[in-house]
């Protein structure tokens, strides 16, 4: 039976998805000022890691922790050419990451399944119905959500979140304090790719198959728009900066039936998105909802 | 003041748009709701005045273009159901989603089809990447799939479950291609295969069957445009024949590029991607098909329904069907037949009718008996060969290839 409430439960599952996601850009984006434009090679690495894992029969919670512990390695090891340069250097370098891994398992057949990817991954929980799947996702899925919103805050407000927005204000001064700044910059990307990572673990036994072209550098920019939407260096804000982009893309598909458009609704979502993202950058840069200042009493 | 002004603004307009989102939701839902609410487990949901199929092609996209002629085939369908007054007096309604070429995209108006308009047979997806993505959620929903252009061997595996497809398998056509090669003798070949499941699809084949004779395999990436260091490995190779698998865009640069240089010593041989007019268009490239005689295989599509079909769509849209469109009519058809006959409509009794109507139904692609992993049974290709008239240049058809007959060439 037509199920309505179930597209929208959809939505709220990825939402969650890609809110981890946005979560972790903004700590290595908004907290820690590098510019990471590879966020699609994480969730990739997560994915297919914990899609290797729980098909080789393992559980699920093996199978995430794996995805996190990968995807912090290659965060650690893709950075470290570039951290101890500018910012741009960081962005090309993950940017390329992203797509040379990509292509990698592409054309790899042995590792994961090449062009097809691999199929009939195992679902975190076990269940009967559809319905009961499906709030089951959404339960497993705002768990993480919450506890890394949580760990994120915490990180936030303790003197590591504190060195880390010093690195970003002014990596010199950090310096001058005698902090190892490469270090905490390594380790910043290290604990976003392991959090980038479990949403992709997540993605892959929700859908149940993940395959290269599901993992397009157009990713990466979507987690970008949702944070720079919501707020940059606020995480309530990126998680509704990633509800607005899931807002977006399913309305535009609702629309489409109520109001005939001469174009294709489909560019038309990207084209009103676009629109929102330049409005929000010119009357309000910081993003709907701003960074919080630090309290130190 | 203003700043708690501007954030409680921007949280209405947040809610807003939630909320626009929700109506329309709720009221889409309105008309088809009411069937399925009634039913427990013991009553059968009464069937629908309007008879809803769902198309889920890539409109937009790496393969819009494509797409959207494959549109008017299921369009067609639909027309001539509704000139005889629909199916047991039932009006069709195409429900059409855009999968954008993208397995996630797929998914996403997948289950808009599903949840949102109560849809349980869809004609689609397109690609074999996007149906393996939506397998397991209309197995689990119960909801038929009818690909009319999925061609990866891999959804044979999936079983006897929701997912059937109108086209024959890649490796179907891998092994009319073998048949072909053997007949020429050839001992040496090259494969050039675009780096997708279609393109390795062949090159797994070929690389499978006939491990000895693939002297040189490679992948090319459409988007790069400049196969000259590819072209030239393959001239140093010293093979017998290429087999080029790819499609009609990047086909072109490709077989221009072979004319530079000089390729047109050995035998070219391809497949479906390619045989269509619009490479025609371009003289170099027509050119140096019909220099090389270039031969190859493509589905099926002659026969007096093909051609009684072709002339519905040239009546109908003024314009000859494209790759695919006959496939896109007869999953069409397919679907409305087995959505009409079935006692209700719901998922697993349309699956059943599907299966009955298949044994007899014969469309334009010909007979659609599907065999228990929802592969067409019955399978045809055409050998085509590309000859100069005096008009231009056309896909000639100088065999057929079948699994039961194997290669027939005409004499």
């Amino acid at each position: 039976m037509a199920f309505p409430i179930a597209y929208l439960l959809d939505m709220l599952v990825f939402t969650g998805i890609f809110g981890i996601m946005a979560l972790s850009l903004n700590l290595e984006f908004g907290h820690t000022g590098l510019p990471n434009f590879g966020k699609v090679a994480f969730f990739m690495i997560g994915a297919y890691t914990s899609a290797l894992i729980t098909l080789a029969g393992y559980p699920f919670i093996l199978g995430i922790t794996g995805a996190m512990a990968v995807s912090a390695f290659f965060g650690a090891i893709v950075s470290l050419p570039a951290i101890r340069l500018r910012e741009d250097y960081l962005a090309i370098l993950t940017l390329a990451f992203g797509e040379i891994l990509r292509l990698i398992l592409k054309n790899e057949e042995w590792i994961a399944g090449g062009v097809l990817g691999l199929k009939g991954i195992p679902e975190a929980l076990t269940t009967t119905s559809f319905k009961s799947a499906l709030y089951g996702h959404l339960i497993v899925v705002y768990i993480f959500v919450v506890t890394f919103y949580i760990f994120l805050r915490f990180l936030e407000k303790s003197p590591y979140g504190r060195l880390l927005k010093a690195i970003r204000e002014d990596e010199l001064a950090a310096q001058s304090l005698g902090k190892n700044t490469v270090w905490y910059k390594a380790q910043a990307l290290a604990i976003g790719s392991a959090i980038a990572g479990s949403s992709g673990g997540l993605y892959a036994q929700y859908l149940s198959y993940i395959g290269p072209d599901l993992f397009m550098p157009v990713i990466t920019f979507a987690v970008w728009a949702m944070v720079i939407i919501g707020g940059v260096g606020n995480h309530k804000g990126v998680l509704v900066g990633a509800l607005i982009y899931q807002i977006f893309e399913r309305g535009s598909r609702i629309f489409k039936d109520y109001l005939q458009i001469p174009i294709d609704p489909n560019n038309m979502m990207f084209m009103i998105f676009g629109l929102l993202l330049i409005i929000v950058l010119m009357f309000r840069p910081e993003g709907l909802i701003k960074e919080e200042k630090i309290k130190l009493l | 003041m203003s700043k708690i002004k501007k954030k409680i603004l921007m949280l209405v307009a947040v809610i807003l748009l939630v909320a626009a989102f929700g109506a329309g939701c709720a009221e889409k839902q309105a008309p088809s709701e009411t069937p399925s609410e009634k039913p427990t487990p013991s009553e059968q949901p009464p069937q629908p005045e309007v008879i809803k199929i769902g198309v889920l092609l890539d409109l937009s996209g790496d393969l819009g273009a494509i797409g959207q002629k494959m549109k008017l085939g299921a369009e067609l369908a639909q027309k001539e159901f509704d000139s005889l007054g629909g199916i047991g007096g039932k009006k069709i309604e195409l429900v059409v989603e855009d999968a954008a070429t993208d397995p996630a995209k797929a998914v996403e108006a997948m289950k808009k089809l599903v949840e949102v308009e109560g849809v349980k047979v869809v004609v689609g997806p397109m690609t074999s990447s996007e149906t393996l993505a939506v397998a397991k959620y209309v197995n689990d929903r119960n909801v038929v799939i009818i690909s009319p252009s999925a061609t990866a061997g891999k959804i044979t595996e999936l079983g006897d479950d929701y997912v059937f497809r109108t086209v024959g398998s890649d490796d179907l056509q891998a092994a009319a291609l073998l048949d072909l090669m053997k007949s020429r003798g050839y001992s040496k070949i090259a494969t050039f295969v675009i780096a997708n499941d279609y393109g390795i699809g062949f090159e797994d084949y070929f690389k499978k069957y006939v491990p000895e004779m693939v002297a040189l395999s490679i992948r090319y990436d459409p988007q790069k445009g400049d196969y000259r260091t590819e072209l030239q490995q393959v001239k140093d190779a010293g093979v017998d024949a290429i087999i080029f698998v790819g499609y009609v865009d990047s086909g072109k640069v490709v077989f221009r590029q072979a004319a530079d240089l000089g390729l047109d010593e050995i035998d070219w041989l391809s497949s479906e991607g390619i045989a269509e007019n619009v490479m025609f268009e371009d003289a170099k490239t027509a050119d140096f098909m019909a220099k090389v005689e270039m031969i190859g295989t493509k589905p099926s599509s002659t026969g007096f329904t093909y051609e009684k079909f072709a002339e519905k769509h040239r009546q109908a849209f003024g314009s000859d069907p494209d790759l695919f469109s006959d496939y896109t009519y007869d999953a069409t058809m397919l679907a409305i037949l087995a959505a009409g006959t079935a006692p209700s409509y719901d998922g697993p009794q349309i699956r059943e009718a599907l299966k009955k109507v298949s044994e007899w139904y014969n469309g334009a692609t010909g007979y659609k008996l599907f065999d228990e992993n929802g592969d067409p049974a019955f399978y045809t290709y055409n050998v085509w060969k590309v000859v100069k008239t005096d008009t231009g240049f056309k896909y000639e058809i100088i065999g057929h290839w079948a699994p039961a007959t194997g290669l027939e060439l005409i004499p």
